[in-house]
């Protein structure tokens, strides 16, 4: 599977690819953040950033090292709400607790990952399900079982305003962050590893792969970078709330955009997080109806698992070489 | 402390009443499982189209749910096993990430068909004796939960007879024990996965027919918790014996029914999360053991 990964994404060379980010990011960047009248592509960039961020850390464990967690809402909580606490009760300025929040979802990532990333199968990601759950009840109640204000319960919390400007220009710089270290890793010895887990996590673990390591690894950086999607995100909308930061339908986006995007790939996330944040933003104006979307991600989701593995940057890849896209072997065949 | 006694035994009582319904869901998860090795993440899907089937059928013809559970689970029969022949057999060989994916999509396709159909409110099946109760000593029992638990225990007691009796019954568990040796023999092992997919929908549709008596019930809730709650209880009971199944779903229900009395009932679900969380780590070996079987496989 590394072998078809590999040839099947478009841009090979590490350099290109890094350049290419930075040239987005530029692009982005150049969008003027104070006229009203950007204010609109200002909100969807926003929105698609943020996706392609989550998008982006969850493909390095579900993705690269094919660990599927349906419970990465956890981390994205965990990371808002740590950022809102800090601004709210210490007043230090949100940017600023970016790494903190990071640092806080990585260490709760550790604790939960080292036991259950031993499990085989699908059994991670039935856990993943648990702890994503249990997060969001522990939230909700936590005030209410020690009898202190902690998390406001599922009232929430409200935030001040903050300059939408700063935001703007954290979120690229992020993204940038995100997709090089996503970019490294699976170019490098690391990202080698989780794809040799991916494929057989006995055969891996014979030659030398320090299989658990690599994967809580994984998990953590997953988790970090996912948390600063949850601080961003604490800094854009001023208030937080269980059920929408710890929400189950959080953790289905962030599976949903890298694997219609395209698993495994480096800009797979991104594709998914374009499809998700613009054309979903588009969808939901037109029919009001929430459901009609997820119909469509829930179809596309089980076409592209059926269909094309590899989802868009499968399709790109093959429209870009359609000579090879002939000989590349049409499904896998596991033993 | 009588109080307290007296509400440890209600708490008693009404775990075993609320297991009846927790092992036909989870019962359905362990057989697809056996075969096929495949996590049915579509359960919970099935189990609410099911729901909202049978409140058509309440509704149009006055049934009680209890008779059209005769209807439904047959119904969801046919359902499963066209899933399995149209979707599911094209992954069978593949990855467990890949079934895992597929069946996702499935369970939100489902999800979101149901909203759009039946829109989000939360309903229920209200017939005449839906608040009757009866009285046992000073320990108060529900009629809609007595006859849902009957139900629940009927199902499992004839899948049982079938599993054990009939031929195809053995062919099912043959096929959980060793696919090659069964396809070696002449067992037609499409065919019997087929049939397992099928009665593992067919449990799923009996008991999201039998939840509507005792859960009100959105396209969404309790569904989703619900599958997590048959997680664990397959986890926790085993994959291989109804009795597992059967005593992890009491244990469960009674873990649950306590916090509930003794502690905060919004932490109720906390306790199932919890308990599939640690039992998955601490049991690792018996998981192992069983995954170790399908790479044999």
């Amino acid at each position: 599977m590394t072998e078809r990964l590999r040839r099947m994404d478009w841009a090979h060379d590490r350099g290109a690819q890094i350049v290419v980010v930075l040239l987005v990011a530029v692009v982005l960047a150049a969008i003027p953040t104070n006229e009203r009248q950007y204010a609109n592509l200002i909100r969807i960039t926003f929105l698609v950033l943020w996706y392609a961020i989550m998008a982006g850390a969850w493909n390095i464990i579900g993705g690269y090292a094919g660990q599927v967690s349906f419970g990465h809402a956890a981390f994205l909580g965990t990371g808002a709400y740590v950022t809102g606490t800090l601004w709210q009760t210490f007043h230090i300025d949100p940017l600023l607790t970016l790494p903190i929040a990071g640092l806080a979802a990585a260490l709760y990532s550790v604790i939960v990952g080292a036991p259950t990333l031993r499990l085989r199968g699908p059994y991670f990601a039935i856990a993943t399900i648990g702890v994503g759950e249990a997060t969001r009840l522990f939230v909700s109640n936590i005030d209410d079982i020690t009898g202190q204000v902690i998390t406001h319960g599922v009232t929430g919390i409200s935030l001040p305003n903050y300059d939408p400007a700063k935001v703007h220009y954290a979120t690229v710089a992020v993204f940038v962050v995100v997709m090089i270290t996503t970019i490294l890793i699976r170019e490098g010895r690391f990202g080698l590893g989780l794809f040799a887990i991916n494929m057989d996590r006995d055969a891996a673990e014979t030659s030398g792969v320090p299989t658990a390591r690599l994967q809580v690894l994984a998990f953590a950086i997953s988790a970090f970078f996912t948390a600063c999607a949850g601080s961003l995100y604490a800094a854009r909308q001023q208030f937080l709330d269980p059920t929408t930061m710890f929400g189950f339908d959080k953790s289905i986006q962030v599976v949903l955009m890298p694997v219609v995007g395209g698993l495994g790939t480096v800009w797979g996330p991104v594709f998914g997080a374009l499809l998700f944040g613009g054309v979903q933003d588009q969808i939901s104006s037109l029919t009001r109806n929430p459901y009609l979307p997820q119909l469509i991600y829930g179809l596309l989701l089980v076409l592209v698992v059926l269909f094309e593995p590899l989802g868009v940057a499968g399709l790109l890849g093959r429209a870009s070489s359609a000579g090879r896209a002939f000989v590349r072997p049409r499904r896998e065949t596991t033993v | 402390m009588i109080e307290t006694l007296v509400r440890v035994v209600e708490a008693f009582i009404s775990a075993l009443m609320v297991a009846g319904l927790y092992a036909t869901m989870s019962y359905g998860l362990a057989l697809i499982y056996g075969v096929m090795k495949i996590i049915n993440l579509a359960n919970a899907g099935i189990m609410m189209l099911a729901a909202f089937t049978t409140l058509v059928l309440w509704q149009t013809t006055g049934l009680d749910p209890l008779v059209l559970v005769v209807v439904v689970a047959p119904l969801f029969f046919v359902v499963g096993a066209v899933l399995e022949v149209v979707v599911v057999r094209r992954v069978s060989a593949a990855a467990p990430i890949v079934s895992l994916l597929l069946l996702f999509g499935t369970w939100l396709v489902m999800q979101a068909f149901a909203n759009l159909i039946f829109g989000g409110d939360v309903r229920g099946v209200r017939p005449a004796y839906i608040d009757s109760v009866v009285h046992v000593g000073d320990v108060t029992l529900a009629y809609n939960r007595i006859f849902v638990f009957v139900a629940g225990a009927v199902i499992l007691v004839l899948l049982e007879l079938f599993l054990r009796g009939t031929f195809l019954g053995r062919a099912i568990r043959a096929l959980a024990q060793d696919r090659e040796a069964c396809a070696l023999v002449g067992v037609d092992t499409k065919r019997v996965s087929m049939v397992a997919f099928g009665l593992g929908s067919a449990l799923a549709g009996a008991a999201g027919c039998l939840l509507t008596l005792v859960f009100p019930f959105d396209p969404t809730n309790p569904f989703g918790v619900l599958q997590l709650k048959s997680f664990t209880i397959i986890v926790l009971g085993g994959l291989e014996s109804i009795i597992g199944v059967a005593f992890a779903s009491f244990l469960l229900a009674l873990a649950e029914n306590l916090t509930v009395t003794l502690s905060r009932p919004q932490l109720e679900n906390l306790v199932s999360f919890v308990v599939l969380v640690v039992v998955l780590v601490v049991m690792p070996g018996g998981l192992a053991a069983l995954l170790r079987r399908r790479r044999l496989a």
